[in-house]
């Protein structure tokens, strides 16, 4: 039967489909390996596409100058509509004129003030459409320009608009015809609405300066005189709830006596934080802070000085969100000013210089504009040198040179996707694309100087709900809350699966341990969306009330334990050798007690420890920070104490039990003494470095510091969702894939070490902890490394049961949130293409910037302890 | 059968009847032989006949193995070995293993060697360093590792190795050392000073060692029992088993392997 087929023809032919085999296997191989890399690298790739573009600097198009020069001439103010299609126009002769910002073609005007009365002064909203006019005559008036939109079908226009292409416009009657997307057309109309006029200062006396806010539905209005008063007030706007008819009402003025710490005539007027706060500035660079928050009774805030030095104040405007003002300098320096809290002020803030902008040319700032969607503003100086800055990145955005004669007004349009300037001869623009100013690799991992706060902050606050608020993306946050997830988790589940593993490895036989691998193994098929589900709606409650007991049971479980121990060991060998079945009832009825115990103690705990309550107590409201000292110091006496023991009187102890004493009673004592020691050492160490009983001395552990700041106290405010409970319940997820390693790592010790231990006449736990344990070193810190980069991935239980609140305190008992639950729970909602879609997709980066160096270590440290594996 | 030279030697090592099964398979079968003192005893025969099974039971090393199950009776000293009262440990620390395969730990040599005495629980350094030094010399390995006490014991040869793990089983002073085939995998040199470590160390200690090597038996033991299938054949002094076995099969053994 075999020699045919060892005949040649056949032997070629078996090493021909040998051949065809090695070649299709190793094609085979080889296109799934390229492609698995493939994939890998193109997912990283596309991660790294979408971050690059955060780290783009802005773009700035050519200059384009609009061909209308009667329309340039004064204006005050600029600005455009929301489809950046007509620019328009507020001028010294009192009109508002549109123009169709494609060609310059003029559309229509609305005279806002008397025939033939100039205006005096002009302002608009950072960005925004709403005006104030004053005039000559001493009226000012107040209103948004608008454009009254209607939109045609095919049918309805006229013959020569339907040749226009999509998103083309011209000028048809006064109005801009837009071709839309749909095909019909969109015709936008000059419109100024909400209009209110008012002889603002009762005599006529003109306004030279005025400034707007709104605040709810009123509007406040703040003017300085000819002469150098100011005044405030406040129209009410009240709409009837059924019949939809509208009240405007102008309150009284309310004179503001300022110039208390300066002589002349104040020079600019603003309003900041909804009307409630005014500031007056002066050309030398005071200004007088004064608190609105009722209009009749301003109070005197503070006074601060702008400019110091000689210098003199050129422009003063308002920041978008109506906090931050921008001070511009004869000598061109720009700076950003906010308050922040201060207890030593009459009305508990301070006025401080969170931003400063060098001057670059020299020139006398002449302009300042803020845009209406971020925190950009422009800068435009004497000599036509226009800048667009990032207020909060203190990011220098763009440069342009006006070449339109003398400035007089700049804009940025809604979108801000477009540099208006205004100036004597003409008016000009430049598309504009800010890109993502406010992130750079600072910003996401150094403190940033926020409005507001204090000190520069890490703070992550990205959803929005108005354009007026400040996205704030700083990754360290995030990172922190990762690494506290992680710490807490594997604090809790490293001993826990470690000493399973060695239990099943070393003290359980054959079968037992085939049964119970794959139950612990089966805790890893359980989704940690229903473990997030019980952290969050069961455990959280329930340790919540809990609490005192559980941390009494730390310390009652284990000293049972050991007493049981003990007392069981010293036994005499024959019984404890006639009995060793009983090891494990014995240690679980020794778990049972000592729980019960801790149980029954906890109320005396939280009495004795945190002055009665315990949630109270972490607030820092009761007691001392006592309590806190005791419990962290406690593990390092007990071990401390313990070993100290062991050395010193263990000889004496031994020739006890030698002279007859019984070995339970003599261990047993022992136990207890140390126990007792432990506590009292703790207790004592606590006093001296907390400085004392009932007093909060120098060193309290639960001592906060302001969201945005590290606070490393592991003791603060209870939060129900918090560090311990997500500890506690990802550990238990973690559980299972370190156990497995760490089990698979003992068990492939050879047995050979062990029998050689035994036979040297070591006792199983004594060949447990020094050999197979160093020997399996390695696979243990595998084991230990794989659990860490799943906890550091982990999504679900902390996006359910950490609170999500992306704070930097290790306080045990506050939330935090993650990397990985951040970008869950943010990015279905995060525009695609927006910054905070790319710094969410960043955050993807680090987290796995983060698993990578994890991995590397871990292999690393594998690597060279695989030399000694081998050796064995 | 037992030679009666055997029987007049003093027993330092008792097996009374001793069965053992893994699971449904018998690996011995009712052996019953007095292991002299103070003498070197080889236990040869073909492989699986349970000569190693044998050996681990004496120290109980076969505790390890689940489904184990014996019967039957051994004494050390007149010390019962089996038993529901038995300390294995203390039994064991009056005992010294020494493995086939070289099988230090991977700790220093230092460790190695006194590592019987750390799980003892001694911690004076005089102690252990004297310890360490007399069973070194004791195995015939201190002039060779005494520079690297400290130096990893992987380190070392193979044959050095195995000399660490005989000098490891003689810190405690063992009453019987016990050896499974401690130089099959050495080369001949290191052979030969491992037989001339036992040589030396006969009359202090009683040596068990198994081996498949007839010369290493003939040069190097007192007495010879041969196993076969889990029975024990013939037990007497080296000189008559190899040139006047009482038994065919004996004879057969010892001259197929010589041969
Ligand atoms: N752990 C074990 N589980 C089950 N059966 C075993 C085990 N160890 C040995 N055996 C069996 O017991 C019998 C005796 O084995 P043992 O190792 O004692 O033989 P040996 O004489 O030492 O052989 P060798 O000379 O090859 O070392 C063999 O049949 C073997 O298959
Ligand atoms: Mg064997």
């Amino acid at each position: 039967m075999s020699e045919p087929r060892r005949s040649p023809e056949h032997v070629a032919h078996a090493r021909r489909r040998v051949l065809l085999q090695d070649v299709a296997a190793r094609a085979v191989v080889t296109v799934g390996g390229l492609g698995t890399i493939a994939a890998v690298s193109g997912v990283f790739l596309f991660l790294v596409v979408v971050v690059w573009d955060l780290f783009l600097p802005a773009r700035i198009g050519e200059r384009e100058a609009l061909a209308n020069p009667r329309a340039a001439i004064d204006a005050r103010i600029v600005g455009t509509d929301e489809y950046v299609g007509i620019l328009w126009h507020i001028d010294e002769d009192g009109v508002v004129r549109a123009l169709a910002i494609d060609d310059g073609a003029p559309l229509s005007a609305v005279a806002l003030g008397a025939e033939g009365v100039a205006s005096t002064a002009a302002v608009s909203e950072p960005g925004g459409t709403a005006c104030a006019i004053a005039f000559a005559d001493g009226q000012v008036v107040v209103g948004e320009v608008g454009f009254a939109t209607s939109f045609r079908e095919v049918g309805d226009v006229d013959q020569s608009l339907r040749s226009l292409g999509v998103g083309e416009r011209r000028a048809v009657d006064g109005e801009l015809v837009e071709r839309t997307v749909r095909g019909g057309f969109r015709l936008q109309r000059l419109d100024f609405r909400e209009r209110s006029s008012v002889r603002f200062f009762a005599d006529g006396h003109p306004v030279i300066a005025l400034h707007r806010a709104a605040r709810g539905a009123d509007v406040v209005v703040a003017a300085i005189g000819q002469d150098g008063r100011v005044g405030v007030r406040r129209l009410r706007r009240d709409e009837d709830p059924l019949t939809g008819d509208v009240v405007m009402e102008w309150s009284p003025v309310a004179a503001i006596a300022v110039g208390r710490s300066a002589s002349g005539s104040p020079r600019f007027v603003r309003l900041t934080d909804r009307g409630t706060n005014l500031a007056v500035a002066w050309a030398d660079g005071t200004l007088e802070r004064w608190s609105l928050r009722r209009l009749d009774a301003a109070e005197l805030a503070e006074t601060a000085d702008l400019v110091p030095g000689n210098g003199e104040l050129t422009a003063l405007e308002v920041l978008l969100g109506g906090v931050t003002l921008i001070s511009g300098t004869a000598a061109g320096d720009v700076a950003g000013w906010f308050v922040v809290p201060d207890d030593a002020s009459p009305d508990g803030f301070r006025l401080t210089l969170g931003h400063a902008f060098p001057a670059e040319e020299g020139a006398a700032v002449r302009v300042l504009a803020s845009s209406g969607r971020e925190r950009i503003f422009l800068v435009g100086d004497s000599g036509g040198h226009v800048r667009a800055l990032h207020m909060t990145s203190e990011k220098v955005l763009a440069r342009v040179v006006s070449q339109g004669g003398e400035l007089r007004a700049l804009a940025l349009s809604p979108p801000t996707d477009r540099v208006i300037a205004a100036g004597s001869d003409a008016i000009e623009t430049w598309s504009f694309d800010p890109r993502h100013p406010e992130v750079s690799l600072t910003s996401l991992f150094l403190p940033v100087a926020y409005e507001r706060y204090p000190e520069p902050a890490f703070v992550w606050q990205s959803s929005s709900g108005t354009d007026e608020f400040e996205p704030k993306l700083s990754l360290v946050p995030l990172v922190f809350g990762t690494i506290k997830a992680t710490l807490f988790a594997m604090w809790m589940a490293v001993p826990l699966a470690l000493l399973a593993a060695l239990f099943t490895s070393e003290f359980l036989g054959a079968r037992q341990k085939a049964r119970l691998k794959p139950l612990v193994e089966l805790m890893a098929s359980l989704p940690s969306v229903v473990l997030g589900f019980l952290a969050a709606v069961v455990i959280a409650p329930a340790a919540q009330d809990a609490f005192p007991a559980l941390l009494a049971c730390v310390w009652t479980v284990p000293v049972t334990v050991v007493l049981a121990a003990q007392v069981f060991q010293s036994a005499p060998p024959a019984f404890v050798a006639a009995h060793q079945g009983w090891r494990l009832p014995l240690a679980l009825l020794a778990v049972a007690v000592g729980t019960c115990l801790g149980m029954v103690s906890g109320p005396a705990v939280e009495a004795l420890l945190f002055a009665g309550d315990f949630r109270l107590w972490l607030d820092g409201g009761l007691g001392s920070g006592l309590g806190a000292w005791v419990v962290v110091l406690l593990p390092l006496c007990a071990v401390g104490v313990i070993l100290g023991l062991q050395m010193r009187f263990r000889d004496r102890l031994d020739r006890l039990v030698a002279r007859g004493q019984p070995g339970w009673l003599v261990h047993g004592c022992g136990t207890v003494v140390a126990a007792a020691v432990s506590i009292g050492v703790a207790v004592l160490v606590g006093f001296v470095v907390h400085g004392g009983l009932g007093t909060h001395g120098p060193v309290d552990l639960r001592e906060g510091l302001p969201i945005g700041a590290f606070d490393l106290s592991p003791f603060g405010t209870f939060d129900q969702r918090n560090a311990l409970v997500v500890g506690f319940v990802m550990g238990f997820a973690l559980v299972p894939v370190i156990y497995t390693i760490a089990e698979d790592a003992l068990s492939s010790v050879p047995d050979h070490l062990r029998a050689a231990s035994l036979g040297a006449g070591a006792s199983r736990w004594q060949t447990a902890v020094r050999v197979v344990v160093p020997a399996a070193a390695s696979g243990l810190f595998s084991a230990c490394m794989v659990g860490l980069g799943r906890a550091v991935g982990e999504t679900m239980i902390v996006l359910m049961a950490a609170g999500n609140t992306p704070i930097l305190s290790m306080n045990a008992f506050a939330g935090f949130r993650t990397l990985s639950a951040n970008i869950a729970t943010e990015l279905p909602e995060a525009a695609p293409g927006s910054t905070h879609y790319r710094t969410l997709f960043l955050a993807a980066l680090v987290l796995f910037a983060m698993t990578f160096a994890i991995n590397t270590v871990a292999e690393a440290v594998r690597q060279r302890f695989r030399q000694r594996a081998v050796e064995l | 059968m037992v030679h009666a030279e055997v029987a007049q030697e003093e027993p330092c090592f008792e097996i009374e009847g001793f069965s053992l099964w893994y699971g449904e398979n018998r690996a011995l079968d009712r052996v019953t032989m007095r292991v002299p003192k103070g003498r070197i005893t080889a236990l040869i025969g073909p492989s699986g006949c349970g000569k190693s099974t044998l050996l681990r039971s004496m120290n109980r090393l076969n505790d390890m193995v689940d489904s184990v199950r014996v019967e039957g009776e051994m004494r050390l000293a007149g010390d019962p070995i089996y038993g529901k009262e038995v300390d294995v440990i203390r039994l064991r620390k009056r005992m010294g293993m020494v493995f086939q395969k070289p099988n230090p730990f991977p700790m220093s040599v230092f460790e190695n060697v006194v590592y019987a005495l750390r799980v003892d629980g001694v911690r004076d350094r005089a102690v252990l360093e004297e310890a360490c030094e007399r069973a070194l010399r004791d195995a015939a390995l201190w002039d060779e590792v005494r520079d690297r006490l400290g130096a990893s014991a992987l380190g070392l040869s193979g044959g050095q190795q195995q000399r660490l793990c005989i000098a490891r089983a003689l810190v405690g002073n063992p009453e019987i050392l016990l050896m499974d085939e401690p130089c099959s995998a050495l080369d001949p040199i290191a052979t030969s000073k491992i037989e001339d470590l036992m040589a030396s160390l006969a009359g202090e200690y009683t040596i068990v060692v198994v081996t498949h090597s007839m010369q290493q038996a003939s040069r190097a033991s007192d007495f010879t029992a041969l196993m076969s299938y889990g029975h024990l054949l013939e037990f007497g002094p080296t000189p008559t088993m190899f040139q006047t076995p009482r038994l065919p099969e004996t004879e057969d053994y010892i001259r197929g392997r010589v041969g």
